[in-house]
């Protein structure tokens, strides 16, 4: 008897979690009740990372340190050009009349929990509402878009990955500006790009930045890189897929950018 | 030695040990492996449910259930029901299931564990989210030949706590 009414009230809850949205209240403090959780999961993670810090040889420490300069000087040197371009780039809008692209301001943040449903793309960073984390921001790696943010609490937040069935997000060729929508499929390591036209000028290697149209996403950032093209005339839309820039199961430093005021 | 007599105390030593489950079934594992992870939580509440059965009932099989949820951030409603399933099963059957030789235990255990994740799948699958069939009795085996051990290892700690 009692089973039955159990059984009742958990799919009553089930179907009002996933086809209302009643219960967003709740899914905040849910985040709340499971960071706990995640943290401690995560200790054995900080503890061998705060253990690879203190007990470095010297040697190694001296050959990393040398490592980063050559990198800094290097990224610096890409740095002098780009600034150069940035200021074309600011004077030729200009000459269009069209506004200044923004500075994005970025918060590093460290992933602290990875959802353990294989199917279900989701990680939980440890940045929220307290460090201005809002619904919708994005997250990067250094290699590119990662997310987005899906629920905030105040210490911590839900990122959903662009690799989740559940996620679509517009993008544009590098290359040409032809826009796409890229689509998760359940792969960390796959895209698809749906409806692409069999005669859509679209090759193996085309970068994919985020192309902004969703107002979502910060404009420009890399999406992923196409791997597959096949055209089969037979078939309405050509088969694309594409390989996402970030290292969706390797990063544990992130970035969330803030391109709207935090205030919003 | 403790002595757990007071029901209460057995209750939070078995709330611990399900909340240590918990831990082990967020705990952060490559995606590739990710499949073949045990049902913690579903394995230890079997076998409180077997060994002692007055106390976990199935409503506090159900409030274990939507605490995974709530921490998994699966569809609410999905571990609970499935784990207030599994315990009415394993209350209304406790006696004979005692009564099984341990590897036939093991093998009941897989086909439990099995519907727990048939549950799961279809409420996940309410969000749009597909599990292959063959990948969901994956875990369900893994969780199986995990039987064993836990049962040596919850019997150990019982036995040194005197939880009856």
């Amino acid at each position: 008897m009692r089973i039955t009414v159990l059984v009742l009230v958990s799919v009553t809850i089930s179907l009002a979690y996933a086809l209302t949205d009643w219960l967003s209240p709740l899914k905040k403090r849910a985040i709340e009740i499971a960071e706990p959780f995640y943290r401690i999961s995560d200790i054995p993670d900080s503890i061998s990372g705060w253990l690879d810090d203190r007990f470095m040889s010297g040697e190694s420490l001296a050959q990393e340190n040398k490592a980063l300069r050559t990198e800094v000087l290097v990224l610096k040197r890409e740095l002098l050009l780009n600034a150069s371009l940035a200021a074309e780039n600011i004077r030729l809008r200009r000459l269009l009349n069209s506004a200044n692209t923004l500075d994005d301001r970025v918060l590093i943040a460290e992933l602290i929990g990875v959802s353990p449903d294989p199917s279900v793309h989701q990680v939980i960073v440890n940045r929220g509402s307290e460090d201005g984390v809002y619904k919708g921001q994005a997250l990067l790696d250094a290699q590119g878009l990662m997310g987005q943010v899906v629920e905030v609490g105040k210490t911590s937040s839900k990122v959903l990955l662009i690799t989740d069935i559940m996620h679509e997000l517009p993008v544009q060729i590098n290359r040409n500006g032809v826009r796409l929508i890229a689509a998760g499929m359940g792969d960390l390591y796959r895209l698809r790009l749906p409806h692409v036209a069999n005669t859509m000028d679209v090759v193996v290697g085309d970068m994919l930045v985020s192309s902004g149209l969703g107002q979502r996403f910060p404009v420009g950032y890399p999406v992923a890189e196409v791997t597959q093209v096949t055209v089969d005339p037979a078939k309405r839309f050509a088969t694309v897929t594409a390989r996402p820039m970030a290292e969706m199961n390797r990063s544990r430093h992130v970035l969330l950018v803030f391109d709207r005021p935090p205030s919003s | 030695m403790y002595r757990l007599k007071n029901p209460v105390t057995v209750h939070l030593f078995i709330a611990f040990t399900l909340i240590f489950g918990l831990l082990l079934a967020i705990f952060p594992i490559s995606t590739e492996y990710a499949y073949l992870r045990p049902e913690f939580v579903c394995v230890i509440l079997v076998y409180w449910c077997i060994n002692i059965p007055q106390h976990p009932g199935i409503f506090y099989a159900w409030c274990v259930g939507l605490l995974q949820d709530i921490v998994e951030g699966g569809v609410w409603g999905g571990h609970a029901m499935a784990l207030a399933v599994i315990a009415y099963i394993c209350m209304v059957s406790h006696q004979r299931m005692k009564s099984y030789s341990l590897w036939r235990q093991t093998f009941w255990l897989f086909v439990l564990v099995g519907m727990h994740q048939a549950v799961i799948n279809w409420m996940q699958g309410l969000l749009g989210y597909r599990t292959a069939p063959m990948l969901t009795l994956a875990s369900s085996a893994t969780s199986a030949l995990m039987w064993p051990v836990m049962y040596v290892v919850l019997g150990r700690i019982r036995k040194m706590y005197h939880v009856h």
